[in-house]
Parts: C-alpha cells; structure tokens; sequence
C-alpha cells in the first residue's frame, strides 16, 4: 500500500503531462476532424436555408403560376438570375468557412510563432 | 456468462473495460481532479498574461499601439503575452472539448441492423464504460463502493439498483409511482444481507448482464449514450425480490416499466421539439413556397386554415405513435398519386393524425411530392354559409381552381360527409362531392378527407368520392399505446392545471375512460378525463397538488355515479355483513341470498371480469316466494334505495315490436326504455319479471347483454351494462317445483331437472347458459310463512308508530294468522290479503272511529279482536 501511492501519484503526473504534450497532436487529429465536420454542416445548413436546391430543380417551372410562353421566360430568367444570386451567396459563405478552416489550421503554430518570436527574440 | 462477454453489433464488440475497484476509483477520481487543475491553471494562466498585457498597454497609455503593424512585428513582451494568451486559449478548447467528448456515442440502429448478441468477445472491441452517461457511470462507481462498503465479493443487480436510486430519473420514476427509496430499503437490505462477504470486489455474472442488457436497451431504443434509467430498468428486472417489494405497494412491474416509459417520452419530445423548431425556421410561413411557383389564394384564405402554418407557430398538437397509419397515407399519396379518406369514430385521433403530417411537412420529412407545400384544412362550414347549393358549388369551384393553379397545396377536410348530397339542381345533378371527386380525379391535388364508419357507409361511400378516395381506418388505441400518448399529453395538462399526475393517476385516467365511458373513445375519453381530474384536484387539494388514483377514481364516480373509489370500512362491514341484512327482509332462500352477497362482493373487490355485468341471475321459482322481494332487498341494502331498481314487467314485452320500447325505435333514432335508463344509471339492478313470458327475440338481446355486457341502441350508441347486475324472475317449472318440495327431493337435484327437462321448451341452452347462476326458491314453509307474517306486522306496527301510536300483537295472534295466510301454491301472497283483511282493516276501523289518540297502544287479539289501551 505504502509503494502503491507515490507509483500513482507518479502515474498522475505523468499522465498530465502527457495530456498538455497530446495539446498539438489533438489539435490536427480529432479538434482537426471536429472542426471539418461543423465546417461540412455550416455548408450544407446554409445550401438548405438559402434553398437553392429548390430553385435549381425548379429551373423550369414558371412562377406565380405563370404559365404562358412571356411567363416561363420570365420566370426562367429570373429563376436564374436568383440562381446566381444565391449561389454568389453560397459561395461567399463557403470562402468566409474556408477562411475559418484556414485559421484553424494555421492558429496553432502562428501562436507558437507569435509566442517565440515576442519573447525569446525580446 | 463469463467475463470475456461481450456485446456484439455489427462484429463490434462492446466490453465494459474500465476497472471500478477503490484504487481505480481513487485514480479516475484523481485523474479528473488533475485534468480540471490544469484546465483551471492554463485558464488563469492565460487570464494572469491577459491582465499584464492590458496593464502594460493601457495603464502605459499605449494602448492604440495595438493597432500598429509595429506592436505585432517588432519583438516585444506584450504581445508574446498576448500569443501565450492565445495559446492557452486554444489549449482550454482543447480540454473543454476532450472532457465533453468522454462519451462514445452508441452505434446507430437502423431497422435492418443486425440484433445485438451477448457471446465471447469477437473482432474489434470498444470500451462500454464510454458510452454511459456521467450519472449513469456514477451509479456503476457507487454501486462497487456500496458492495465494498458490504465487503461483499460480487456487485449483485441489487448494488446497481441501489445506486441508481440517487440519480435524477431514477428518482422521476419513483416520484410518479408514488414510491420513494424508503420503500425499497427493507427489500435492499434483505438482499445485500444474503450476499456473500468475504474480500475484493468483482462484478458479479448477473451485475454483467444487467449492463449489457442496459447497453442493449438503450441501442435499440436509438439512443446515443447509456442512462441511468436503462440500468435502473434492468437492475430492478434482474432482482425479483424488488418487485415482489413493488407488489406490496400495489405497483405491478408493467406500471414500473410504464413509469419508466413516460419520463423517457418526455425526454424524446422535448428533443423532438428542438429538432421541429430548428426545421420550422426554413419553413415559410405565407402562401407562398420556397420555389415560388404558387399563386394568391386570397378565397382558399378566407375558407381555410393553413396548418404548416399552425405548425410552425406551435399551435398544433404532437403526434404520437399512428407510424403505420402515418405510413399508410403517404403509401397511397406517394404511390398511387391517390387521396385518403381517414375513417375512425371520433376521438380516435384523426385530427392528431394530420396534425402530424403537418408537423412532418414543416420539417420536410415527408416523400418528395408532399415538400415545399402547404396542408391547408378547408372548413366547409365557412364555405357553405348562407350560400345557397348553387353559390356554393361556385365557392368550391373557385377555391378548387385556386388550388390548381397554386400547386402547392394538399387539401385536407374533416367531415367529408357534410359536403355530399349539396345539389344545386334536380335530382341529376352534380352535388358538390361530384365537383370536388371531379377535382381530385384531374390532379389538381392531394386531399386527405376524415369522417366516421357511420358516415362513410352512409353518404361517402355511395357518392362520387367513394370511388377516388382511399379509405383508411384509424382504429382506437388500445390501453397501453393510449397510456403512451397520455404520458406525452400529461406535461401540458400538469403545466396548464399547476399539478403533478402520479402513474396509477394516468393509469386509472386511461382504464377507467375505457371501461365506463363507452360513447366516446380512447384517446380523447382519457385525456378529457385527465383534465377534469387535473381541474378538481387544483380546485379542492390547491396548486402544485399530486393528483393520484383515488381523484381519478372520485370524478369518475361522480360521472357515473358507480362506486369506484377504495372500498371504506363502512362499505366493508356493509358488505361482510351482507347475507344479514338481506335476510331482514327476505325469509329462507339462503341459496339466493348468498348468491347476490357474493356476487357484490366480487364486483366491490374488483374480482368479477369486467366484460360483463356484474352478475345475471335467474330467480326461478312458485309465485310470492320472495324472487322480487330479493331484488328490491339488494336494491335497498346496497344501492341505498329501493327504487335503484330498473323494474321491467316482461309480460308487457311479449311481441316482437315491443323490442322497440327497450332499444328505441330506428325511425327516430332515440333511445329505450331499457338502454336509456340503463345510460342515466349504469350502477343498478335491472329486474326483468316474468321472462318467460317475453317474445323470444328480446331473449336473445338479453343474451348479449349477458355476454358482452353492452347493448346497442337505435341511435347507434352503445349502452355500457357492465356495472349492472340482471336479474330476471321466472315462474317456469313452478309445478314440478311445488311437486317436488312435497317429495322432499334436493334443491340441486330440483334444478337439475329444470334446467334439463322443465325449461328446455321455453328458453334456450345458450341463453340459460350465460346465467352466473340459476337459482331455485323453495316454496315457502310454514315456518318461513310464520317470519313473513313478524316481518308484515312490523311493518305496520312501523306505519302506526309514525302516528304516534304503539302496536302490540300476541304470538297466538300471529300463528292465527299463519295459518290462514299459509298456501303452498302462492307462497307468502295470501299471507298478504290475510294480514289487510285481519290486521289492517280492524286498525284502519279504530283509527278513522277516533278511539285511538297518539301514545295509545293497539292490541290485536285472536279472532281479529282490537282493543285499545289507553297511554297513562
């Protein structure tokens, strides 16, 4: 019993430096794959809220039940000009994701950078 | 089942492979103390560089160098704290999200996953311990302190079950059975005490099974983690003595289950609510649709109600369960492009149902050419007010047009019957259900139509939209699905009334509306049941009340005026005491008398089945033996009034028209004397006199009553007898009864021989067969006669003594008149004549002469002599 202490208290310490060294790793392993994932659903939620699903397989359909030749021309064009809209939109936003992604990626040796040049150059 | 096993799903293998001994605990104990110092120091590590950094540029006043390319590229301390700042802020999410992540979650389950097997571990292992919820992990950790505590060698089913009795739900449940720890404790102990002790702690084979089986419950129930509540189900099933414990406290192990159910129901609708109204935001909330291909509707808007719209907003009610009638509709509107009419009585859920779909729709969980469209419900009476058929055939026309022209609509309209049979013309004309299955016929959408069986048979299926609907029937739940859709009910009916519903409340909610309110029907009879009790208990007991069985128990009395309520000392003795307060009224008999005693002490102690009335009796027997005496004795001890009696004189029903009088007449499609007032007091003795002189088809309505213990009237209502107890009276055989007194044969034998030979030509077997009991009166003894006749001269001694007057009547007196009043043939009938002739006619001589003043005595003599004795 008296051996079995100072071995856990040895084990906890270990095991707690182990998991401020596991810091690094973690980050472009599993903190990697969770940020990708919310990336992924952030897309897909905002194709979904912009519905441009709906509009594109409704490319054709004329709207306000406007069913004459002037109104599926109309509606065509106007379908796509919201198509290109939207898609502008979608865009934007996946580049404002990709940004996020990127900053992710790259936060981690930037603030070890930032950290290192600052004070040990200083 | 060893140690090696392992749940297996889909050649995974999930072994519980955390070690719970002291010195494992101690460790994880520590382990997560350490992890939250460090989370704690790096926090305020950062929170320390934080506060240097901004003392060091704004107490400097050098703050707008912050926004300087200068402060960030020339090496200086402040800004190194400021990116060690950032580092430990980084680190925090790191173990933030390390610490929320300790969880596996449970491998999906789909409906074609392979069934979860408990064998030797196989292929790749994951560890179980994961997938269990902190208060779930917590309860495994106490249940090896509690068993070390014992110094008991093996964690038992009963250690986890313990243990889990400090976790939250676990404890919802108890609440809600009206059970508490206290309860269980003497059934715990008992059981820990028969462990075995001795030292170190393993889990035992039997503790194994209950976590896998916990695990196994919870992956097919779709869950992604492991509750304390699985393990709690599971520890309480795997420990037989904690429900013989239950039993004891009148909780059966389908209620504990039940309870269990009903806090997990609250648990998936309250996530089920999140997940609608994140979907609800995407859903738009005008006529238009998200394509915008529809048009204005503004007289569809006028005339109906637009339910995605109710949805969105929250208005309508959830859905629970109906998954294969759910299926069903879209099967038909999916496959065959056709529209549905839903066919159930009212009540069942129809409106729920489309409420549902609604609620599908808005979260666009529907096949692909429901999305992107509205449910819109048209009221026909809107449509249909002060129009005349021909302006509302153009009402529907141009509400039917704007539908087609949207396209985004599916129609839905209640009481489809209400709309056919509307012409505008002659006899030949298109009515408005022609317009309407003209409409449908072309495409132009989707309607899901509801209306009763009744109706259906009626007027829908005749019409033009018989043919183009498809009929889909809503049946009734039955009890347990019913107590489901309650249980997800009971939050708004406790929020709205401020009180809390124990189960055997919901329970007796749900049974009782089933077994004694048959003109509506499940679920809307027992959640209309449930507010009522909801109401009175916040009224009588207060706010914040708990509602239990007993308030059930009591509005339904109240409703019904059936005695439902636990049974009161008073009532016991009452009914321990029966036979004799019975036989104060009705001399010999003992078969009959104890017959009826039973038969009400059944009903009472809720042993009798309860499909049938209480009783049916047969009183066979000679005339003025006591048969209807009988009845109305029950009636005055039991019901408390003697004309708690439904008295029908059979002979007065003796051609078959007459079978109109007690069902009511088709024509007018009102109730019977019979089902009416059977439907005013279903807690009554129905006395049918003189069966066999009935016609024998209003026999067989009696064999129904009798076998199913309800009757359908002429209004198509069903009338409940299932709380009423039948007896009919019979002179039949009454010669060969009379005979066979004289020869001294057995009363069994007597009704043998009836029941064989004596009524076969006057009622059937089948009907003589549903009888609980055939009972024979014996005819009456000169003795019996001699009790009658002290019985008779009560009662007059009892109408006197409201006078004021006593009366006082010699034994030589009453044996005169026994044997006049004495007949074998007429039992106690003459008796009767004798006692007015003799006895009441010489007092009524004395009263009206005024020779008799109020505290006189009156003295009947022998020979019918009357004297007066004169109060001092």
């Amino acid at each position: 019993m008296t051996g079995t202490i100072p071995l856990g208290t040895a084990k906890l310490i270990g095991e707690t430096i182990g998991r401020a060294l596991f810091f690094p790793v973690w980050w472009y392993s599993r903190g990697l794959a969770m940020v990708s994932r919310a990336v992924g659903r952030s897309v897909k939620n905002q194709y979904i809220n912009l519905g441009l699903g709906v509009w594109l397989t409704n490319l054709f359909v004329p709207m306000y039940g406007a069913t004459d030749i002037a109104g599926r021309v109309i509606s065509f064009f106007i379908r796509f000009f919201m198509i290109i809209v939207r898609g502008f939109a979608l865009l934007l936003w996946i580049i404002l994701v990709i940004v996020f992604f990127a900053a992710y990626l790259s936060l981690l040796p930037f603030s070890v950078f930032g950290f290192v040049y600052h004070v040990f150059v200083f | 089942m060893s140690s090696s096993d392992a749940v297996i799903i889909n050649r995974i293998s999930f072994l519980w492979l955390e070690k719970l001994d002291h010195a494992s605990r101690a460790m994880s104990h520590l382990r997560q103390r350490a992890d939250q110092a460090l989370t704690i120091g790096v926090m305020l590590l950062g929170l320390a560089a934080l506060g240097i950094a901004a003392f060091d540029l704004f107490m400097g006043g050098q703050g707008h160098e912050m926004l300087t390319a200068r402060f960030w590229f020339e090496p200086n301390f402040t800004a190194g704290l400021l990116f060690f700042v950032l580092l430990c802020l980084e680190f925090v999410v790191y173990r933030l999200s390390e610490s929320s992540r300790r969880f596996h979650r449970l491998p999906k389950h789909l409906y074609q996953n392979a069934v979860p097997i408990i064998g030797p571990a196989v292929g790749h292992s994951e560890n179980m311990a994961e997938t269990f919820e902190s208060a779930a992990h917590k309860a495994m950790e106490e249940a090896f302190e509690l068993a070390e505590r014992f110094k008991h060698t093996e964690v038992a089913p009963v250690h986890l079950f313990a243990s889990c009795l400090a976790a939250e739900k676990p404890r919802v449940v108890l609440a809600r059975l009206g059970a508490c720890f206290e309860d269980f404790k003497p059934a715990i102990e008992k059981s820990l005490s028969s462990l075995t002790v001795g030292d170190g702690t393993v889990l035992s084979a039997a503790g194994q099974e209950v976590i896998f089986r916990a695990f196994i419950s919870a992956y097919e129930r779709g869950r992604e983690t492991v509750s304390a509540l699985e393990l709690f189900q599971e520890a309480f099933h795997a420990e037989p003595l904690l429900a013989d414990w239950l039993m004891a406290k009148e909780i059966s192990v389908e209620q504990f289950d039940h309870a269990i159910e009903w806090v997990r129901i609250n648990e998936g609708l309250r996530s089920r609510h999140e997940r609608f109204r994140r979907a609800a935001l995407r859903k738009p909330v005008g006529d238009m649709n998200r394509a915008m291909t529809s048009v204005a509707t503004p007289m569809l808007d006028c005339t109906a109600d637009d339910l995605t719209v109710e949805a969105v907003y929250g208005r309508l009610p959830m859905l629970i369960g109906r998954d294969k009638e759910l299926n069903e509709i879209f099967r038909s509107i999916e496959g065959g492009g056709q529209s549905v009419v839903l066919v159930g009585p009212s009540g069942v859920g129809k409106k729920n149902l489309i409420a549902g779909i609604a609620e599908r729709m808005v979260e666009e969980d529907v096949p692909e050419i429901l999305k992107d469209k509205r449910l819109v419900s048209l009221s026909l009476p809107t449509l249909l007010s002060g129009a005349d058929p021909a302006e509302a055939e153009e009402r529907l026309m141009i509400v039917l047009n704007e539908i087609a022209r949207s396209r985004n609509i599916v129609l839905v309209i209640s009481d489809i019957e209400k709309i056919t049979g509307i012409t505008s013309g002659s006899a030949h004309t298109m009515d408005l259900a022609s317009v309407l299955a003209d409409a449908l016929a072309r495409g132009v959408t989707w309607l899901i139509a509801t209306t009763t069986p009744e109706a259906f048979a009626e007027a829908v299926e005749p019409s033009a939209l018989g043919r183009i609907l498809q009929r889909i029937n809503i049946f009734e739940p039955d009890v347990s699905e019913t107590i489901n859709i309650l249980e997800a009910k009971m939050a708004g009916i406790e929020n709205q009334n401020s009180v809390i519903f124990s189960f055997e409340a919901l329970e007796k909610c749900v049974a009782l509306s089933d077994r004694y309110l048959h003109e509506s029907y499940l679920p809307a009879k027992a959640i209309e049941l449930a507010q009522e009790v909801a109401l009175e208990a916040r009224q009588k007991k207060g706010t914040n009340t708990l509602v239990t069985g007993d308030d059930v128990a009591h509005v339904m009395s109240e409703k019904t005026g059936i005695p439902l309520n636990k049974v009161t000392e008073d009532e016991k003795q009452k009914l321990l005491h029966f036979e004799e307060r019975l036989h104060g009224r009705v001399i010999g008999q003992e078969e009959a008398v104890r017959a009826v005693s039973s038969a009400l002490r059944r009903a009472r102690a809720e042993l009798r089945s309860g499909k049938r009335p209480i009783a049916n009796f047969l009183f066979l027997g000679p005339t003025g033996v006591g048969k209807t005496e009988l009845a109305k004795a029950v009636a005055e001890a039991y019901f408390g009034n003697e004309k708690a009696m439904l008295r029908f004189d059979m002979s007065e029903y003796q051609d078959v028209v007459s079978i109109h009088r007690l069902i009511g007449n088709p024509d007018s499609k009102e109730g019977g004397l019979l089902t009416e007032a059977v439907r005013r007091e279903p807690f009554s003795i129905i006395l049918l006199d003189e069966l066999e002189k009935a016609h024998p088809d209003i026999l067989n309505l009696f064999l129904q009553v009798m076998d199913d213990g309800r009757l359908t009237d002429a209004g198509g209502r069903t009338i409940d007898f299932t709380s009423a107890i039948l007896i009919a009276t019979s002179n039949a055989g009454t010669s060969y009864i009379q005979e066979a007194t004289k020869e001294n044969r057995s009363l069994e034998e007597i009704k043998t021989r009836l029941l064989e030979q004596e009524l076969k030509g006057i009622y059937r077997p089948e009907f003589l067969n549903r009888f609980d009991a055939v009972i024979v009166f014996k005819p009456l003894t000169l003795d019996d006669v001699r009790q009658i006749a002290y019985l008779m001269i009560k009662q007059v001694s009892e109408r006197l003594e409201m006078k004021g007057i006593k009366f006082r009547v010699d034994d030589e007196v009453i044996e005169e008149l026994t044997k006049k009043g004495f007949d074998l043939l007429f039992g106690a009938r003459p008796l009767r004549r004798v006692i007015q002739e003799n006895v009441e006619n010489a007092v009524a001589n004395i009263l009206l002469a005024g020779d008799v003043k109020p505290r006189d005595t009156v003295v009947l003599k022998v020979d019918g002599k009357v004297e007066v004795e004169k109060a001092v």
